[in-house]
């Protein structure tokens, strides 16, 4: 079956870097502390004055982030709104739960429950824009963003429709930064602060002003190295690529030896001599970062240009201009997702 | 016109709900319109006057029941959904260690909640109970689950609020119809939590009485737990391996109503539209459609758009229809799959389960299915699962 190519015609994201721009290419800001919250724009000059006084933070962030995303392409609603989400709405839910424990449950109200399902996110998007097509949520630690582009692209593949706006978007309370630390997830000796993530992508048949082109994805569980770099394997081949095609890896290490591991034994099985570039360390972790890994991959496609201060690996001499790049994503070294993508 | 695709066959189910333990279990209660609905007895809430859909088990003892230390951190979704998994396997003849190449998907919202309200303040202070910390998570509850199984080659969770089950069952069909998996396990599983039964109570949306779906006196939902699972297979590769297919997943529609979050717009349009989809995706005429499972929650809102919705799609030749939650509560991210399995039970046995709901209906059009009817032949039968922020779906299974 051959499938129909797939573009990325937009991106967007709001991070620990500047958001809804890319200044994280020249002026990386630089994060200090174990944890940071996201640098939010102003909302509003996004959002009508309605939405501002209802939506929680991470609500805000999303349909800005997708208001973005559908401007930049030039089309006023998504096809499908496909989200991942790892935590979903964790400072709705926290509300509620800390009430329901301390006060009992007889002083309740409904404004932080209503919010507090993972599927708002997705819910507010389609309100905005108002999108009465396919409308899903996957929350799965740190591949649900991963999941959420491969059922787009299955989505895309199987539908007469052209795109779907894919994203995923984790806010980080103090509170549950605390609880991901004491799960081992971050606060470990190197590793990249724990952060927050807001990154949306229109997926579209249509090539017309696109980013790049999304030659192919792949979410698969392996449960030892080998297994994940045969599946890596199996992932290039079925592209027709080798090592010699890949430019540049965009990798999702964190500075966690235990975690970076499993990146550092794919790119040796796949392709030991790519450069590899981290943007954990611009961006943090959490369960929602990897959507910022390809956000980043999207950009320096369509930028055409790899800045220094990204590379993991030794700077190359003369400067890179990727063709093909190879991103790379893991949760807790069992399941991997791997994306191809090419410069336009 | 849509991408030709496979057969999609089902090969096993599983469940458990208020009505049973089991396949066998639910189907006596069905034909003996036995409901599961009543007085609350294992979730620990100061609500005790509300009836409820339990699952008469501690969740020890549940555990014991699955060869599991009670000692171990789990939680009651993750146990639940256990069992319905272990039935399902069992059913489709696939042992543990035999799922290397399937996809997992599994549904759930609440997740870990269950214990996460209870050791929330120990979570906070920091000092025990951290193995809960991380079973909170609607990934953890997929990962617990598909320990037990030995390796799957994709696994992914979804969570949709009380459509979540049926689009695991989408998400793992269109996984098949891709020709990426030829197996998948898919499902939902919910347990009663005091965090949305408090948070359902808050909406002012669940009923003190049984729940009366489509009927004009209804007054609300009553909340259910559970769990139910099914063994998709692409039709080749199940018959290659000897399997028996129980009916084919044949259509699927998802829509959203973006109108609100937790309320529904008066026409049913994601309704309507999931519908509609699911029937075109099945290529069938809405004549084809011998039955209905409704949403039919019993809360004002959902019964009179999804009913409106209907009338749209169905017009004069509307189905019978009926809600099968008074049976088992609304089991809410389980729903989806859990009334998945009664449609299938109902067209492999050939009844239609009834509403449960007496007296004068919403409007004089409105008909569901007063008494259990025996003797039917379901061809086609439709599941209707919808959820807050206006997440509708709807699916389509077929009999040869």
């Amino acid at each position: 079956m051959s499938a129909t190519p797939l573009y990325i015609r937009s991106a967007a994201q709001i991070s620990l870097q500047n958001p809804l721009c890319d200044d994280w290419l020249v002026s990386p800001r630089v994060v200090d502390g174990a944890y940071a919250r996201a640098v939010d724009p102003n909302f509003r000059d996004h959002l009508p004055a309605s939405s501002l006084r209802r939506m929680g933070l991470v609500l805000k962030r999303a349909v800005t982030v997708a208001s973005r995303v559908l401007a930049d392409a030039g089309v006023d609603r998504p096809e499908a709104i496909v989200v991942g989400t790892g935590l979903g709405c964790v400072e709705s839910t926290e509300k509620f739960l800390d009430a329901l424990c301390r006060t009992g449950e007889t002083l309740l109200g409904p404004t932080h429950f209503m919010q507090s399902t993972h599927n708002t996110i997705a819910s507010a998007i389609a309100i905005h824009t108002a999108c009465h097509g396919y409308n899903i949520t996957f929350s799965h630690r740190s591949v649900s963003f991963d999941l959420a582009l491969h059922d787009a692209a299955l989505w895309l593949q199987s539908e007469p429709a052209t795109h779907a706006f894919v994203g995923a978007f984790d806010e980080v309370t103090s509170t549950y930064h605390v609880l991901l630390r004491r799960m081992g997830f971050v606060g470990n000796e190197g590793q990249v602060a724990c952060g927050e993530a807001a990154a949306g992508f229109l997926l579209s048949k249509d090539k017309a002003g696109a980013v790049c082109r999304l030659l192919g994805q792949t979410v698969c569980r392996a449960t030892t190295s080998e297994a994940a770099a045969a599946r890596l394997s199996d992932f290039l081949s079925a592209h027709r690529l080798t090592a010699a095609d890949i430019d540049l890896v965009v990798s999702g290490v964190n500075g966690h030896i235990p975690h970076d591991a499993a990146y550092h034994h794919l790119c040796l099985s796949a392709c030991p001599d790519v450069p590899v570039v981290a943007y954990k360390p611009l961006f943090g972790e959490c369960y929602s970062a990897s959507a910022l890994g390809f956000y980043v991959a999207c950009r320096l496609l369509q930028q055409d240009v790899v800045p220094p201060h990204l590379f993991a690996s030794a700077v190359p001499s003369s400067p890179l201009r990727p063709t093909h790049i190879l991103y790379l994503n893991h949760s807790q070294n069992s399941d991997y997702a791997f994306a191809l993508l090419q410069r336009l | 016109m849509l991408a030709p695709f496979p057969g999609i066959a089902i090969t096993g189910m599983g469940i458990v709900s208020a009505i049973g333990r089991g396949c066998q279990a639910t189907l006596e209660s069905l034909l003996e319109c036995r409901s599961g609905v009543g007085a609350m007895s294992v979730l620990d809430s100061v609500h005790a006057d509300l009836p409820v859909g339990e699952v008469k088990m501690t969740t020890d003892a549940l555990a014991e029941t699955l060869g599991l230390s009670p000692s171990a951190p789990t939680t009651r979704s993750a146990l639940l959904g256990l069992m319905a998994i272990d039935e399902a396997l069992a059913g489709a003849g696939l042992s543990s260690g035999s799922l290397a190449e399937a996809a997992f998907v599994s549904a759930t919202t609440v997740g870990g909640m269950d214990r996460s309200e209870r050791y929330y303040l120990d979570f906070l202070s920091g000092d025990s109970r951290n193995d809960y910390i991380a079973l909170h998570d609607v990934g953890a509850c997929t990962d617990l689950m598909a320990s037990r199984y030995g390796p799957v080659a994709y696994a992914a969770s979804v969570s949709t609020a009380c459509s979540s089950a049926a689009n695991a069952i989408i998400h793992g069909a269109r996984l098949i119809a891709s020709g990426e998996r030829r197996l998948a396990i898919v499902g939902g599983t919910e347990c009663l939590t005091r965090f949305h039964l408090n948070g359902f109570n808050t909406l002012l949306i669940l009923d003190h009485r049984r729940s009366r779906p489509f009927s004009a006196s209804r007054a609300g939902l009553n909340l259910g737990e559970g769990a139910a699972y099914l063994v998709l297979e692409d039709e080749e590769a199940a018959l290659e391996r000897g399997a028996t297919p129980l009916a084919y997943v044949t259509g699927w529609g998802n829509a959203c109503d973006a109108f609100h979050q937790t309320a529904t717009s008066a026409e049913g349009e994601g309704a309507y539209l999931a519908m509609k989809q699911a029937l075109a995706r099945a290529g069938l005429s809405s004549l084809a459609i011998s039955y209905v499972n409704a949403h039919g929650t019993g809360t004002p809102d959902n019964d009179r758009s999804e009913f409106a919705a209907m009338q749209r799609l169905f017009g004069a030749s509307l189905p019978p229809f009926s809600s099968t939650k008074p049976f088992t509560g609304h089991t809410t991210s389980a729903s989806g799959s859990i009334e998945s399995v009664i449609c299938l039970l109902a067209m492999q046995q050939g009844f239609i389960p009834p509403n449960l709901s007496e007296g004068e209906m919403l409007s004089p059009l409105c008909r569901p299915v007063a008494a259990l009817q025996r003797g039917e032949t379901l061809r086609h039968v439709m599941c209707n699962s919808f959820g807050f922020g206006g997440n509708d779906s709807a699916i389509v299974f077929s009999q040869r």
